[in-house]
């Protein structure tokens, strides 16, 4: 690759991590206020309390998503010719739905989040009617600028990789020994997840936009009817799918960041790529758990919900977190932040994704659905994973270009902020969750309050640990090259 | 012109010969789920048409526009389908024709941009266009009948 191809590939990235960071940052913000009132510490209206978390709740979805596409676009470029042009026209995209969406909520008022249950965000509602047709637009461009993505990505793939077969190792599972003598490679880890998030990226954007339009049209038009059944399913398929895929991109970042940290080599194996192949097909249909309460659904959609969530979730995270430990046990591994970010991640990915199928299984539902254990389980896979993985590899690209390391003490603080108090701030949600506390509420019943103060506190230490990390990198960023890893 | 071709170019006529049936067929319009259905199979004919025509092309960087109209015409056609129209259509055969060429322009273009832009997107874009249309059968412009 040329020193400007290199160059242009960097930029992507860079821009879409600091793009998707930022905006985390300030929906960071948004949601320790949030969690501030339903405490009672501060005072906001429910009005605006909705408005902030229908901001917050896309926001960081957005956020994260941006940063793991902008990661995982960078390290799938040096595997194969990506086109630059293309990434920044899907960022415009993402940057014009980020800016309808903050229009839509702030002079608007809308207030129905962004997996709201059709006949909302049309009835009922307090905010004007261009309020509800800004934010539909604003999720729509976002899902083009998706699908522009993982087109170029699918199609760099197949050409990469000689089709489908090729894509997935099909021949190096099934014929290893042949696919093996014949000097053949599969892909790297890495690249699963860029054919994951591909993949299933171009069937969660169908669907999102096959809803988007029919609510865009209804809103145009309010004689056209929605099924409410239908627009649930679908809402959800997309809904569950995207925030699902945020962590496949990211994990991009454990596949080749961990290996720099502990020179050693993360190679894809059999097990690997058939735990890649159930995430490819059951991320989709796991949205089903989210339907459990709907009676009107088909009973065997229920149990292929339950069944998928297990499935989607466990080979990958066991296959994945079982590599990584293994490449850093006895490998003399120097702690730093980037490598301490890798590894904390994979424990959030574990521990949420836990928290996830205790939800997903029919009879724990009953009593924890619509509960702030939803919150509590999808916050640790966000906060303590996604974000962990995406700041893994941006402190060991700048680690290795400083050719240092965070000091003890820096390391500490991080760590006691975002771990120590991102634990404190994610452990009232599952209490809560399990007493009952039902969550999009502004008022909450007790220990909802009692709890949200404690998630306050712990919110507040996350956030002093992250402005350190900030402020770190910058550092970093700043310092003149000099190769750690080289 | 080589088979690939050929075969695209029936399939198209018999989409183009599908797609005039307002001009032919009397009696009462179809519902709007049996409208979606019909449409869905207007535009896989088109857009299986369009990854003939358009072939077999390496992946390469000059084919950004490519990429953008196969996103984008699917959507297009997802606002085409706007279920009401069929209302006024009903009543303008012409109207309904201009409707069908608009679906089957937005079939054709999704194959054939995609597949222009790398092979296999042709095939992934004009899954994705057909299954829009399909999904729309169970509620797009269609609700049970205690909620109309």
């Amino acid at each position: 690759m040329s020193d400007a191809a290199a160059r242009a590939g960097l930029r992507v990235m860079w821009t879409y991590i600091g793009t998707g960071i930022g905006i985390f940052a300030l929906m960071l913000l948004v949601g320790i206020g949030l969690r501030a009132s339903q405490a009672g510490w501060i005072s906001v209206p429910p009005g605006t309390f909705y408005s902030l978390l229908s901001l917050h709740g896309i926001g960081m979805i957005v956020a994260m998503a941006i940063a793991g596409l902008g990661t995982l676009w960078y390290l799938a470029r040096r595997e194969m010719e990506l086109d630059e042009r293309v990434a920044f026209f899907a960022y415009g995209l993402f940057v014009a739905g980020v800016v309808c969406v903050i229009v839509a909520v702030v002079p608007g008022g809308y207030g129905a989040l962004w997996t709201m249950l059709y006949p909302l965000p049309f009835v009922g509602t307090t905010w004007p009617s261009w309020a509800t047709g800004t934010w539909l637009i604003g999720n729509a461009l976002v899902m083009l600028g998706f699908m522009l993505w993982c087109g170029q990505m699918l199609g760099a793939l197949l050409a990469r990789y000689g089709g489908v077969r090729g894509v997935l190792a099909v021949d190096y599972v099934f014929h290893n020994r042949e696919f093996t003598q014949a000097g053949k490679e599969p892909p790297p880890p890495q690249m699963f997840a860029a054919a994951i998030t591909a993949f299933d990226g171009f069937v969660t954007g169908t669907v999102g936009l096959a809803i988007g339009t029919a609510l865009i049209v209804h809103w145009l038009d309010p004689t056209v009817a929605v099924d409410p059944l239908w627009a649930k399913n679908l809402t959800y398929l997309f809904g569950h799918s995207f925030a699902n895929l945020t962590m496949y991109m990211a994990v991009a970042g454990v596949y080749v960041g961990l290996p720099l940290c502990t020179r050693r080599e993360y190679h894809t194996s059999p097990p690997l790529a058939i735990a890649w192949w159930a995430t490819l097909l059951f991320v989709i249909i796991a949205y089903f758990h989210h339907l459990y309460m709907d009676f009107v659904q088909m009973q065997w959609m229920q149990f292929v919900g339950e069944i998928a969530s297990y499935l989607a979730a466990i080979p990958v995270v066991v296959v994945t977190v079982y590599g990584g430990v293994m490449l850093v046990h006895r490998s003399g591994l120097r702690w730093s932040l980037g490598s301490m970010f890798l590894y904390a991640g994979m424990i959030g990915w574990i521990v949420g994704g836990i928290g996830a199928v205790l939800d997903a299984t029919i009879p724990a539902n009953f009593d924890l659905h619509n509960t702030l254990w939803v919150p509590g389980h999808f916050h640790t896979y966000l906060l303590e994973g996604v974000l962990l993985f995406t700041l893994g590899w941006v402190f060991v690209s700048l680690e290795q270009r400083a050719g240092t390391t965070s000091s003890l003490l820096t390391r500490w603080l991080v760590g006691i902020g975002m771990f120590g108090g991102g634990g404190l701030f994610l452990l009232s949600f599952f209490l809560a969750g399990a007493s009952g506390v039902p969550r999009r509420y502004a008022v909450e019943p007790m220990p909802g309050p009692f709890l949200a103060g404690i998630a306050t506190i712990g919110s507040i230490a996350f956030l002093i640990g992250f402005a350190i990390c900030a402020m770190e990198a910058i550092r970093f960023a700043r310092m003149r090259r000099n190769d750690m890893y080289a | 012109m080589n088979p690939r071709a050929t075969v695209g170019g029936v399939v198209l006529i018999a989409t183009i010969l599908f797609a005039l049936a307002p001009l032919y067929r009397g009696g009462p319009e179809p519902s709007t789920p049996v409208h979606h259905l019909l449409h869905a199979l207007m535009i896989a004919g088109a857009a299986f048409s369009g990854i003939l025509f358009a072939g077999s092309h390496p992946y390469g960087r000059p084919g950004v526009l490519w990429l953008l109209l196969a996103i984008v015409a699917p959507l297009l056609a997802m606002l085409l389908m706007w279920p009401s129209e069929y209302v006024y259509f009903e009543t303008h055969r012409y109207g309904h024709l201009a409707e069908h060429a608009g679906l089957m322009l937005c079939g054709f273009a999704t194959g054939y941009a995609g597949q222009r832009y790398a092979n296999g997107i042709g095939w992934a874009a004009g899954i994705s266009v057909v299954a829009m249309a399909i999904l729309a059968i169970w509620g797009y412009g269609v609700a049970p009948a205690t909620l109309r």
